[in-house]
C-alpha cells in the first residue's frame, strides 16, 4: 500500500517537472536543429554571403584595409575605392548592401573586424532613414537571431542546395575586383524639381537606429577607429531635413559629417546631375561615383593620415585590380 | 504591427504572456487591456482616440439603457397594467434615444473616415453628369486600426442591451478590453461580449496543454500565411496588375491562386490570433470552418468569415425579415398569391440588406459592393428556383444524397467563389468582367506545362511549395472535415513521434517561408478592411 502511495506521490512530483523540462529540452533540440540546418544554408563562398558585394573584405589579406565604407545602394553604387587607390594608394572597401540599415550595419562591422583593422569607417547616412520605428526594430530582431542562427538569413538557399553543402566547409578567400564598389555605366538624368530645399524641419531618426549608433561608436572607440559620416549625392531619397536630423545627431556626438549633398546644392562640389546618375537622381552611376571617390580621396588625405601603398610589394594586386578596372570601364 | 512580425511574436506576445501569468489572476485582465492599448497605440497612434470615443459610447449608452430597464421592472409590480403601459413607452423612447446616440456615434465615426470619399466621390459623379464645377474634395484620411471589427462589436453590445439579451456592464475596463483585444483587433474574429467579456476579464492561470497548443496554432497560422499567401503574393500581383497580357488557363491560374492565398492569409491570421489567445486561455469564435468543402453558397457563407455572416444575420437580416410588415406581407402573398414566394418574400429584402452590408463593409468602393450583390443575385435565384430545381433532379432521378452529387455541388461552389474572388480582386467590376470573359479566349492546359507561368514571378520550386502547401491544407481540412481532430490525435502519440512531427512543421516554416531577403512581407489584406 505504502508503495503505491510512493508511486503516485512520486509520479505526481514527476508530473510537476515533466512539463518544463520538456519546453527546456525541446527549446535546446530546437537551437541545435537551427545551429545544423544554419550549417547546411550558409554560403560556402563569401561571393555570394552579402548582397552586392559587401563580403569581399574576406577576401583581402589580414589587415589590409585601411578604410571601410559602410552603408546602402547608394554607397555601392557611389564609392570606387580604386580611385583613392589610383590617387593616394589607401586600401578601402565598400560594403554596401540594398536596404542597409545602422542596425544591420552594426552586425557587418563586427564581421569586417574579425579580420580586418581599418583605421577609419565611413558610415553613409541614408540608412539613417532606411525603415521606420517598428520595422527597424523587427530588423534589427531579425538581425540579432541571423548573427546566431544564419538560417533566418539564408533559409531561401534551400532552392540551391546541392548534395556538396551538406559536406563542404566555408570558403571566404574570393576577392571582388572593384572592392565592393557596383559599376554603372547607365545615365539617366535628374531633373532639378527639388533637391536640398532649405528648412529648419527635422528628420526623425528612430530610436532602434540611434541605439544602434550608438553601439557602433563604441564598436568604432574599443578598436580605435576613426569614424565618419558620409551623404552621397541623392536626390530622390535624401532632402534637408534628413541632413538637419543628421547634422544634430553628430554635433551630439562630435562626429564629423560631410554631406556633399549640401556641397552639390551649394556648388562647392562640382557634379552634375545631368550626367552622373544612373537613374534619374537616386544612385550614381561611374561618372558620378569617380568624382564622389575622388573628392573622398582628396578629404581622406587632408583629414587623416592613411598610409599610401603603391609602392609596397605586398599590395601588388591593387595594381592588377585597378588594370581590370579601368580595362572594363574603357568597354 | 504584424502578427507574422519577431516584434509581434518575440517581443509583444512573448512579454505579455509572461507579464500575465506572473501577476495575481484578480489582475491578469489589466495586464491585458495595457497591452491591448499599447498595441493599438504602437500601431495607430494616436487614432486611438476613435475607440475610445467608441468605448465610452456604448459604455455609458449602456449604463442609461440598463438604468431605464432596472427603473421599469423595479415600478411594474407596483403600477397598474395602463400606467405599465404608459411607462414602458415612456421607457422605451428614452431607450431609444440612448440607442442611437451610440449608433450614430460608432456607424457615424465609421461612414465619416472609411466611406467619405466613396460618397463624396460618387456625389461628385452625380454633379458632373449636371456640367457642375463644383466638387467635393478628397479627404487624406488614414483609418484606425481594425475600426470595421470593433465597430461592430460595439453595436452587437449595445443592440444587446437595448434588447435585453444581458445586463449593460458596470465596469469601464472590461468594455474596453472587450473592445481592444489586440489578437482580435486587426482582423477579427468579431467577438460578442457574452462569449468573450467574461473570458477575458476572468485571470486564467497558466495551462499546459493551452499553451502549447496556442503555439502550434500560431505555427500552423505562420505556415499559412509566410510559406503560402506570402510567396503566391508575387503571382497574383503580377496578373491582376497587368490583366491585359494575360489569358486563358493564366488567368484562371492567378484566380485560383488568389483565392489560396486570401484563404490562407485571413484563416492563417485566424489560427495566430486564436493561438494568440489561447496560450492565456482565452477561446475566440471560430471564424473559419473549412469553407472550400462547402456544397452551397449559403453553406461557403456560414464556413467563411463566420463571425461577420453571424453578426449580418442576428442584427440586420433577423430584424428586418422577422419585422411586423415583412410577415404581415409575407402572410398576404401566401394566401394571394403563392406560398413558396411568400415565404421567400421576407427573406429576399433581408437578404438585399444583409449583401449590401456585406459588400460595403469590405470597402469603401463598388467593386465591394458588386460583389456582396453578385452573392445576393446567386442566392435569390437559388431560393427562388428550388422548386425547378426539384423538378429537374426528380425527373432525372437525381438524389441529392448522392456522393457525385454532393462533389457536384462542392466543385460548383468552388467556381463560384472563384469568380466572386476575382470580382474581389480585381480593380473594378469591369476588369473583373473582363478577366473572366479573357479566360475563354487563348485557353489551352499547355500553359501548365510550357512553363509561361514560371514567368510570373515565382519559379518552378516555389510553385512546387504553394502546391505542397495546398495539398497540406487540403488533407488537414478533409481529416477535419470527417471529424478527426489532428492535434489531439498528435498530441497522444509518444514524445518521439510527436517532436519529429513539431519541429518538421516548425523547420517548414523556417526554411520555406517566403520571408527576407528577396522578398517583401505582404500586408494582411483583411487587415485594410
Amino acid at each position: 500500500m505504502n508503495k503505491k502511495i510512493n508511486k503516485i506521490k512520486f509520479i505526481q512530483m514527476h508530473k510537476g517537472w515533466e512539463n518544463p523540462v520538456k519546453a527546456i529540452s525541446f527549446l535546446a533540440v530546437f537551437a541545435i536543429l537551427l545551429s545544423i540546418t544554419s550549417q547546411f544554408v550558409i554560403p560556402k563562398s563569401n561571393e555570394t554571403l552579402k548582397q552586392y558585394s559587401a563580403a569581399g573584405f574576406y577576401g583581402e589579406p589580414k589587415d589590409s584595409i585601411d578604410y571601410v565604407v559602410l552603408g546602402d545602394s547608394n554607397t555601392a553604387e557611389g564609392i570606387s575605392p580604386l580611385e583613392a587607390w589610383k590617387a593616394y594608394g589607401y586600401t578601402g572597401y565598400v560594403c554596401g548592401e540594398p536596404y542597409q540599415t545602422i542596425c544591420g550595419v552594426y552586425h557587418l562591422l563586427k564581421e569586417v573586424l574579425s579580420c580586418q583593422s581599418p583605421k577609419l569607417v565611413v558610415f553613409e547616412t541614408d540608412m539613417f532613414f532606411a525603415k521606420n520605428g517598428m520595422e527597424e526594430v523587427n530588423n534589427a530582431i531579425s538581425n540579432q537571431i541571423s548573427s546566431v542562427f544564419p538560417v533566418e538569413r539564408y533559409h531561401n538557399h534551400w532552392k540551391h542546395l546541392a548534395y556538396k553543402d551538406f559536406i563542404s566547409k566555408t570558403d571566404y578567400s574570393w576577392k571582388h575586383t572593384t572592392k565592393g564598389y557596383k559599376l554603372q555605366m547607365d545615365t539617366t538624368p535628374f531633373t532639378y524639381d527639388k533637391y536640398m530645399e532649405e528648412t529648419d524641419q527635422t528628420a526623425i531618426i528612430n530610436t532602434t537606429s540611434i541605439f544602434y549608433f550608438n553601439k557602433l561608436i563604441s564598436l568604432c572607440k574599443k578598436n580605435d577607429i576613426s569614424i565618419f559620416l558620409l551623404g552621397v549625392p541623392c536626390a530622390t531619397s535624401w532632402d534637408y531635413a534628413k541632413h538637419n536630423a543628421v547634422s544634430s545627431l553628430c554635433a551630439k556626438k562630435g562626429l564629423v559629417f560631410l554631406d556633399l549633398n549640401t556641397e552639390v546644392k551649394n556648388s562647392t562640389f562640382s557634379f552634375d546631375w545631368n550626367t552622373d546618375s544612373r537613374d534619374g537622381g537616386n544612385h550614381l552611376n561611374y561618372y558620378g561615383a569617380k568624382k564622389v571617390s575622388q573628392y573622398l580621396a582628396d578629404y581622406f588625405k587632408q583629414n587623416y593620415q592613411l598610409p599610401d601603398h603603391r609602392n609596397d610589394k605586398s599590395f601588388s594586386g591593387w595594381n592588377e585590380d585597378l588594370k581590370t578596372y579601368e580595362a572594363e570601364i574603357a568597354g | 504591427m504584424a502578427y507574422t512580425s519577431y516584434v509581434y511574436l518575440l517581443l509583444f506576445l512573448s512579454i505579455t504572456f509572461l507579464a500575465y501569468n506572473l501577476v495575481p489572476n484578480k489582475i491578469k485582465w489589466l495586464i491585458l487591456l495595457l497591452a491591448s492599448y499599447l498595441f493599438y497605440c504602437i500601431s495607430s497612434e494616436n487614432l486611438v482616440i476613435y475607440i475610445v470615443i467608441s468605448t465610452l459610447s456604448i459604455y455609458f449608452s449602456g449604463l442609461f439603457i440598463q438604468k431605464f430597464n432596472d427603473k421599469f421592472e423595479n415600478a411594474k409590480k407596483y403600477l397598474s397594467k395602463e400606467d405599465r403601459k404608459l411607462l414602458k413607452a415612456k421607457i422605451a423612447r428614452y431607450k431609444k434615444i440612448a440607442i442611437a446616440f451610440a449608433l450614430i456615434i460608432n456607424f457615424g465615426l465609421l461612414l465619416n473616415l472609411k466611406y467619405c470619399n466613396f460618397f463624396a466621390e460618387t456625389a461628385n459623379s452625380i454633379i458632373h453628369c449636371f456640367n457642375s464645377s463644383f466638387s467635393i474634395p478628397w479627404r487624406n484620411i488614414v483609418l484606425p486600426l481594425g475600426i470595421s471589427f470593433y465597430t461592430l462589436q460595439a453595436t452587437s453590445y449595445i443592440i444587446d442591451v437595448y434588447r435585453g439579451k444581458y445586463k449593460a456592464d458596470r465596469n469601464l475596463g472590461r468594455i474596453a478590453l472587450f473592445l481592444c483585444f489586440f489578437p482580435q483587433i486587426v482582423e477579427g474574429p468579431i467577438g460578442r461580449y457574452d462569449q468573450l467579456a467574461d473570458q477575458l476579464y476572468e485571470g486564467h492561470s497558466f495551462n499546459y496543454e493551452n499553451f502549447t497548443f496556442g503555439i502550434q496554432l500560431i505555427f500552423w497560422g505562420l505556415f499559412k500565411k509566410i510559406v503560402i499567401a506570402d510567396r503566391v503574393n508575387t503571382l497574383v500581383n503580377t496578373v491582376f496588375d497587368n490583366y491585359v497580357n494575360y489569358r486563358g488557363m493564366t488567368i484562371i491560374v492567378s484566380v485560383l491562386l488568389y483565392t489560396l492565398q486570401i484563404y490562407a492569409e485571413f484563416s492563417g491570421c485566424m489560427d495566430i490570433v486564436t493561438g494568440s489567445s489561447q496560450i492565456f486561455g482565452i477561446h475566440l469564435s471560430k471564424n473559419f470552418k473549412r469553407p472550400f468543402f462547402a456544397n452551397s453558397i449559403n453553406d461557403f457563407w456560414r464556413r467563411w468569415n463566420i463571425t461577420l455572416g453571424t453578426w449580418l444575420r442576428d442584427y440586420i437580416f433577423y430584424p428586418i425579415s422577422l419585422s411586423k410588415a415583412f410577415m404581415k406581407l409575407s402572410k398576404n402573398v401566401k394566401k394571394h398569391l403563392n406560398v413558396h414566394f411568400g415565404k421567400l418574400i421576407p427573406a429576399t429584402f433581408a437578404l438585399l440588406f444583409v449583401w449590401l452590408g456585406n459588400g460595403f463593409w469590405h470597402g469603401a468602393s463598388w467593386k465591394y459592393i458588386s460583389y456582396g450583390m453578385y452573392y445576393y443575385v446567386l442566392m435569390i435565384l437559388g431560393m427562388f428556383c428550388e422548386p425547378l430545381f426539384s423538378t429537374i433532379l426528380s425527373a432525372l432521378h437525381i438524389k441529392r444524397k448522392f456522393k457525385w452529387y454532393h462533389i457536384f455541388q462542392i466543385v460548383r461552389t468552388f467556381i463560384i467563389v472563384n469568380i466572386g474572388m476575382l470580382i474581389f480582386r480585381a480593380d473594378d467590376l469591369i476588369v473583373a468582367a473582363k478577366m473572366l470573359i479573357s479566360t475563354f479566349s487563348g485557353f489551352t492546359f499547355a500553359t501548365l506545362a510550357n512553363g509561361s507561368l514560371l514567368t510570373l514571378g515565382i519559379d518552378k520550386l516555389d510553385m512546387q511549395v504553394i502546391m505542397f502547401g495546398a495539398l497540406v491544407i487540403f488533407i488537414v481540412g478533409l481529416l477535419q472535415e470527417k471529424g478527426y481532430s489532428l492535434r489531439q490525435t498528435i498530441a497522444s502519440k509518444n514524445i518521439v513521434l510527436r517532436w519529429c512531427v513539431y519541429f518538421t512543421a516548425i523547420f517548414f516554416v523556417i526554411i520555406l517561408g517566403a520571408y527576407g531577403v528577396g522578398y517583401s512581407p505582404a500586408d494582411f489584406i483583411y487587415a485594410q478592411f
